[in-house]
């Protein structure tokens, strides 16, 4: 597969470089959302619109926003989204908006996003970002997915709020804390390790500036190919 | 400069861009997000006055409604109104929501906080059914008689309410503006009427539920259920139509005050338990006094924030220092326990008692601290009497 090509932008968001389990970003509303299957699927879907959404918007405008105030505009672009999706699933799905709360606003800042814009988006035709948003999305979906899973089967002994019968006496409610949910995240980091055979880590490619760390962090395999803002 | 304009226009653009967008989903999405949120509002209303199509506010500015009465919503099928209320016992706060259809009261649903006594809570379930005549019938409970009155009040003025937006017209007096009422039109010429005791033992005061005298000497006003009969200081009957035999007792009452020929006299004690004090002729003594209720000694102690409201006492002492009568005017202790104070049961064992026997009456269960302040009220009497008899002290 070529690796500028549309079908590998998409593929790559899913698993090689895929933003939570690979690039590690976005771990807030991963760790806070995913006690529940409905949570977690309805936060890695509104990201993903807000991302597509973003993408195909900043790579609409990467020609007409000036250097110096790029951060700036894309915070606004984001943040107008993430108002946007919040208020159609305030209209259309009530219950949904309630129980993700305050973690819709927090998309705004989530790094996948930001990073995506900063790094692929503002450099690539509106086509490939979109797709990039997808494929991202789904990535980010499916590892929520995976990790909501665990916490909600085995934490709670519900799935999707239905009961599982042989669960429900023998669950583990120490999963539905954060200590839990920690510990599920780092065992499905070295699983996706494990998949991909310790390649993906070395080669990311997203920019410093996407990163919440940029400011502190001099080392690592961020700086691997010399990509700083 | 040319950087900073192309980047403060291009800023402001994508701003713009972004505020179009934002405002076409807020037209879109606000009708949807308020019919939810009217919906949920809704939902208090539907389990009021069930199997209802729809509620709109009716504006209540322009008619003079109860003061209880927050909102009332009339349901668009014609099929009745909910009131939305609010009003307080002692301590107990109520928010009620009271559907009503065809004059009767459907529903009388309440959220409360801090009351007290558990009979209070079911007290509602009176009242389903019933129309104006049948909510004035229903009885308050003794033990937990200001959240109860206050209940009472509340779905009588939801009934008015009601009466008056459709149009009609009704009595939306409380029960202690249409007594106080009733007293002033018994005796006229009374300036402040005060609860009064018997000043002798055989005195006629038992046969009424109450019995009222005028400050400035004006009369007597007795009352028996929804009877006033007012007696001027000549004896004479103010009130038509009075039975024969309450007339008579309302007039040996009468003239058992102005016989007394009562003076007031200008004397308190140290710890103001004492407000007031009359001297009959023969040596009767009237006394008027704030007993300190179960707030006072809980204050004393440092407990919990200052509840302290007195109980208020009238006791009328013979010359012989034998207690004729005794009363409990008004009080604010708690229903169930201190507030067996203000029972006839409790107060009447006081009549006959002298100072060395009065602390023979039982101490109310669970009521240290009224039973203490009621005693130390009857021993200020005594002692008032020495001092102002003998000069003692």
């Amino acid at each position: 597969m070529n690796q500028n090509s549309n079908a590998a932008t998409l593929w790559r968001g899913i698993l090689k470089e895929n933003p939570v389990l690979v690039l590690i970003l976005g771990t807030c509303p991963t760790l806070a959302t995913t006690k529940t299957v409905d949570g977690a699927f309805g936060m890695g879907i509104a990201a993903m619109v807000v991302l597509i959404c973003s993408n195909v918007f900043i790579s609409l405008l990467r020609r007409f926003i000036p250097e110096t105030v790029r951060i700036p505009c894309y915070i606004v672009i984001i943040a107008g989204f993430v108002t946007i999706v919040k208020l159609f699933m305030q209209a259309y799905l009530p219950d949904l908006h309630k129980e993700l709360g305050v973690f819709l606003d927090l998309i705004t800042v989530n790094c996948i996003i930001l990073g995506r814009a900063e790094m692929f988006a503002s450099k690539n035709p509106v086509v490939k970002s979109a797709l990039d948003g997808v494929g991202m999305g789904i990535g980010f979906t499916l590892a929520l997915l995976a990790m909501s899973l665990v916490r909600e089967v085995l934490g709670a002994g519900t799935f999707a709020g239905n009961p599982v019968p042989f669960l429900q006496d023998y669950h583990v409610k120490f999963l539905q804390e954060a200590p839990g949910g920690l510990l599920v995240y780092g065992l499905l980091i070295a699983l996706v390790y494990v998949i991909t055979k310790g390649r993906a880590p070395g080669k990311k490619s997203f920019d410093c500036a996407g990163c919440p760390n940029a400011a502190t962090c001099h080392t690592g395999s961020c700086q691997e190919k010399g990509a700083d803002a | 400069m040319k950087k900073h304009i192309k980047s403060v226009i291009s800023l402001v653009v994508i701003v713009a861009a972004m505020s179009l967008l934002l405002a076409v989903t807020n037209s879109i999405t606000k009708p949807i997000i308020d019919a939810n949120k009217a919906a949920a509002g809704n939902a208090a209303l539907q389990a009021a006055l069930p199997d209802s199509t729809g509620f709109e506010e009716v504006k209540m500015e322009g008619h003079d409604l109860p003061k209880t009465v927050q909102k009332v919503y009339r349901e668009t099928s014609g099929k009745g109104f909910v009131v939305e209320l609010q009003t307080s016992g002692n301590y107990a706060a109520f928010t009620i929501t009271c559907g009503i259809a065809d004059g009767k009261i459907v529903s009388a649903n309440y959220t409360e906080t801090n009351a007290t006594y558990e009979t209070a809570k079911t007290y509602y379930k009176n009242f389903i059914g019933k129309d104006l005549a049948g909510v004035d019938g229903v009885d308050v409970i003794a033990g937990t008689t200001n959240a109860t009155t206050a209940y009472k009040q509340a779905m009588k003025d939801a009934l008015n309410a009601v009466t008056i937006l459709s149009g009609g017209t009704a009595d939306t007096r409380t029960e202690e503006e249409i007594f106080a009422d009733n007293l002033k039109a018994a005796l006229p010429e009374a300036d402040a009427l005060h609860r009064w005791v018997a000043l002798k033992k055989d005195s006629a005061v038992t046969a009424f539920d109450q019995v009222y005298r005028a400050e400035n000497g004006a009369g007597v006003v007795c009352v028996l259920d929804k009877t006033f009969i007012g007696v001027d200081n000549t004896g004479k009957v103010l009130t038509e139509g009075v039975p024969a035999n309450l007339s008579e007792k309302a007039v040996s009452i009468a003239n058992e005050v102005i016989q007394a020929k009562l003076t007031k006299v200008d004397y308190t004690d140290k710890n103001k338990i004492l407000q007031a004090a009359y001297r009959a002729a023969d040596g009767t003594y009237v006394f008027y006094l704030d007993a300190h209720g179960y707030g006072w000694y809980d204050d004393n102690h440092g407990y919990g924030e200052q509840r302290f409201e007195p109980i208020e006492m009238c006791v009328s002492i013979a010359a012989d220092g034998t207690i004729v009568d005794c009363l409990t005017i008004a009080h604010k202790e708690t229903g169930g326990y201190g507030a067996v104070a203000g029972t006839k049961e409790y107060y009447s064992q006081y009549k006959g008692k002298t100072e060395a026997n009065y602390q023979e009456v039982d101490a109310i269960a669970g009521a240290t601290y009224t039973t203490d302040g009621y005693r130390e009220a009857i021993q200020v009497c005594f002692d008032t009497i020495k001092v102002l008899e003998g000069g003692a002290q």
